[in-house]
């Protein structure tokens, strides 16, 4: 939408020479503008500026749509992907949504990689028995992925399909595994997901790779993390299939940033005795956390591995 | 038919226009049969100035016998042709000049005017809508517009149209209903509006035999002298339109109904809810209720008036995608779960059910998905045009604000002079279409006085752009909301839940691990 060339929005010819002679040429370059700046730019008067910019931005703007039929289209397409767990379907309002960026977060060993396996085998079901019927890709950092444990999963799970001849290698067969080594080669690999007709996308965690360069300057790190955020959720939202992804936790540090400065520093010893309890964080950092829809917290309580999901 | 909605026929509705209508037949029937046995050949409606000399002269004898029936007859067939617009009203004040004389004529006329008028007003508000639409669209629409624009002065503005000839009088008596003239000052803009032109035309009528045409009646003087006391009656709106006073503006915010945000507490410290009229700021972590918030608030200004809502629309421009459209349902069965459970005590339903279905909530909410700064920017400039179209939009809501501009700009001045545009036309958009603006914001961290703290992003330009600015945070293990800039507000802190309902009050200790 922003690239849409100013050249083709019907706006007077005079005004659209005076657009491509300043090289103007995208919606983009002109919304980046201000009002004053186009102007003395383009050497033309404010109502010109203001109409022409009116129309570019009438064209522009994504279409409005009511909630209504919002609503309507996810009645038609199904709308989510049920995860077997009851508690957790209900919760969720009927399972991990289309559409949507989804994150497991948790200490390691809680049951992360599990879960991510079961969501595979789950989507690579037929449609009768509840599944997707679909191909899954699992992008798997750092080679948890065990094709033996995914088909014990299915073999406990669902042993009417498992053990029918041929079922099991199908079932398999579905669920694509890649292993990027770097993060050039993670970013590659997005792009050629485009490319397969996908049901769901596993990403099993990329703090790892982030881990590597670390070294580099702030800002450049949050630039390489943005590349596959942003298409991750573009990708999700355009083919509207669930995507999900892990992440790791690290221990907080004292240094943490966690007031706001009308909390006052009074509180700081009463909340650092607070933090002993609770001092995992989701790695990754609060950028990364505003991008993702649904946060899905795996924890520990009392000695058992119990999930207790928040969302 | 075309009954609109907008005018519910009541019983009583119904009942009165047969009423007015029998009565006026009544009264023409006992004229009829009560007057003694003549020649009444003459008696017809006068259409020429021949047929009213003729008139004058026969009944000026009668008059003095019978004044009571002429009275009454006269009343009728004015009030007749009044209610259906038959034209020649003007002949009928012509003759009761001629025959009362002037105070009693000028009083005779603007009661039989006002009274015509009146039922002609509510003939028209129970089925006049798809006539005057089919009949008069141009004149009606200017109308609307100006009705619209004078609210507070709108007394002025109908006394200005009835001495005046800029609408005629038969489509004035026939659109006020139409355009929400309320019927008192109707009335009195009648009533006093017609003493005017019903003292220059008895008078005339006194003058009847000398008159050869009916040009002759509305010479210049008269005209120009109708004219001077229309501009000295609308003067005082026009001068009035240029400033408001602080006092003007009191009476205006008080009126001002605030949207609730569902949870008292937080309406308590907001003053009642999210104000119109400014641009209100929601910061906050991921994970604490920003999207909750927004949602709800796009929900709770659709309640209906009846209800204590301001019955408006919600444009939802929605950056990040964190829209669930299962959730906004959840909320608004919630809503209208509430809104029953609280009016239960009355007997009937006070709007038609088909509002308060979840299916019309969700339609009222306008959802713009938005991918890129570039398309932002241009959703705000579009929504310019698009409110111009859907004037019952009450509140804007963005989220989040920040998405977009953390990542793809660069250039960091220019950054802050785009985001200045931007909320330069939003506030406009509240002050222009009195509507409430919310933007949520991410957080960020910020090093104060030694050591990072939290806070909302965007730069300390952004943070003057709103009115005002909440921040939501984690104390302990329940939400909170605080105010942490306003001109009006007190700085406080309230607790609120976000229920599977929506946002609510507080009730119980909410099991929750705080994670950042």
């Amino acid at each position: 939408m922003s690239n849409k060339l100013i050249s083709q929005m019907g706006l007077p010819s005079s005004l659209a020479n005076v657009f491509s002679a300043r090289n103007i040429l995208t919606a983009k370059d002109a919304l980046s503008l201000p009002e004053f700046d186009l102007m003395a730019l383009l050497d033309v008067d404010r109502d010109q500026v203001r109409t022409a910019v009116a129309r570019i931005s009438e064209i522009a703007c994504p279409p409005c749509r009511t909630a209504l039929s919002l609503m309507e289209d996810r009645a038609l397409t199904g709308g989510y992907l049920p995860t077997r767990l009851l508690g957790l379907d209900r919760a969720l309002r009927g399972g991990i949504p289309f559409g949507a960026l989804t994150e497991l977060v948790g200490p390691s060993g809680i049951g992360k990689t599990q879960f991510c396996l079961k969501l595979a085998l789950l989507a690579a079901l037929p449609s009768s028995y509840g599944g997707l019927n679909g191909r899954v890709i699992y992008m798997d950092t750092e080679s948890k992925f065990h094709s033996t444990r995914l088909i014990e999963i299915g073999r406990s799970s669902f042993p009417h399909i498992f053990n029918s001849e041929g079922m099991a290698q199908e079932m398999a067969g579905r669920i694509i595994v890649l292993r990027p080594a770097s993060l050039d080669e993670l970013t590659e690999r997005y792009v050629q997901m485009l490319f397969v007709l996908l049901n769901l996308a596993i990403v099993n965690f990329m703090y790892g790779l982030h881990r590597e360069n670390e070294r580099s300057t702030t800002g450049q790190k949050q630039h390489s993390c943005h590349l596959p955020l942003s298409f991750l959720k573009s990708l999700a939202e355009f083919s509207q299939i669930p995507i999900v992804v892990t992440n790791q936790v690290r221990s907080q540090n004292n240094y943490e940033v966690v007031h706001y400065p009308f909390q006052g520093n009074t509180d700081r010893t009463s909340c650092m005795l607070e933090k002993l309890e609770s001092h995992l964080i989701a790695s990754l950092g609060i950028q990364w956390a505003h991008a993702v829809t649904i946060r899905l917290i795996f924890e520990a309580h009392s000695g058992q591995y119990t999930p207790q999901i928040l969302v | 038919m075309g009954r609109n909605s907008k005018f519910p026929l009541s019983r009583c509705e119904v009942a009165a226009a047969v009423g007015v209508v029998a009565s006026l037949g009544l009264g023409l029937a006992a004229v009829y049969f009560s007057m003694p046995s003549s020649d009444y050949s003459f008696l017809k409606l006068p259409r020429t100035l021949e047929d009213i000399q003729d008139l004058r002269d026969n009944l000026e004898s009668y008059t003095s016998d019978y004044t009571i029936q002429v009275l009454v007859g006269y009343c009728t067939v004015y009030i007749f042709m009044q209610t259906f617009m038959i034209p020649g009203t003007i002949f009928m004040s012509l003759l009761a000049g001629a025959l009362f004389g002037v105070v009693r004529g000028v009083a005779l006329v603007v009661f039989a005017a006002t009274a015509g008028a009146s039922s002609c007003y509510f003939l028209s508000y129970l089925i006049g809508r798809p006539l005057v639409f089919s009949l008069w669209p141009d004149k009606l629409s200017f109308f609307q517009k100006q009705v619209a624009r004078r609210r507070e002065k709108l007394l002025n503005y109908m006394l200005f149209l009835r001495v005046t000839p800029t609408l005629p009088n038969t489509f004035i008596n026939v659109a006020s209903p139409i355009v929400d003239v309320p019927y008192h000052i109707f009335f009195l803009a009648t009533i006093i509006g017609l003493i005017p032109a019903a003292y220059v035309t008895v008078r005339a009528g006194i003058a009847i035999g000398e008159l050869r045409s009916v040009a002759d009646l509305y010479d210049f003087q008269a005209i120009a002298t109708l004219f001077l006391i229309g501009i000295v009656s609308v003067t005082p709106t026009l001068i009035s339109r240029r400033a408001q006073t602080a006092w003007d503006m009191l009476s205006e915010e008080q009126m001002q109904k605030p949207i609730t945000t569902g949870c008292e507490e937080l309406d308590t410290i907001l003053g009642g809810g999210i104000q119109c009229k400014a641009v209100t700021e929601i910061g906050g972590i991921p994970g604490i209720g920003k999207t909750q918030l927004g949602i709800q608030l796009a929900v709770n200004v659709q309640i209906p008036v009846q209800y204590g809502g301001l019955g408006g629309k919600a444009v939802y421009i929605d950056t990040e995608g964190s829209f669930m459209v299962e959730r906004a349902h959840q909320i608004i069965e919630g809503c209208i779960a509430d809104l029953f459970e609280k009016f239960e005590h009355r007997k009937q339903s006070l709007v038609c059910p088909y509002i308060l279905q979840p299916n019309s909530f969700l339609a009222n909410i306008f959802y713009f998905r938005v991918c890129s700064y570039t398309e932002q920017i241009a959703a705000v400039n579009y929504l310019e045009k698009f409110l111009e179209e859907h004037k019952d939009v009450k509140i804007i809501v963005v989220d989040s604000i920040t998405f977009h501009f953390r990542r793809d700009f660069d250039d960091l001045a220019m950054r802050t002079r785009v985001l200045g545009g931007m909320s330069s036309k939003l506030m406009r958009f509240t002050k222009k279409h009195n509507l409430a603006v919310v933007l949520l914001n991410q957080v960020t961290t910020k090093f104060v006085d030694g050591s990072f703290q939290l806070t909302l992003a965007l730069g300390d330009s952004w943070s003057h752009a709103c009115t005002n600015r909440i921040i939501l945070y984690w104390n302990g293990n329940e939400r909170h909301a605080y105010i942490d800039k306003s001109p009006s507000l007190r700085s406080a802190s309230a607790p609120f839940q976000v229920t599977s309902k929506g946002i609510r009050n507080v009730t119980s200790n909410c099991k929750r691990v705080r994670m950042m």
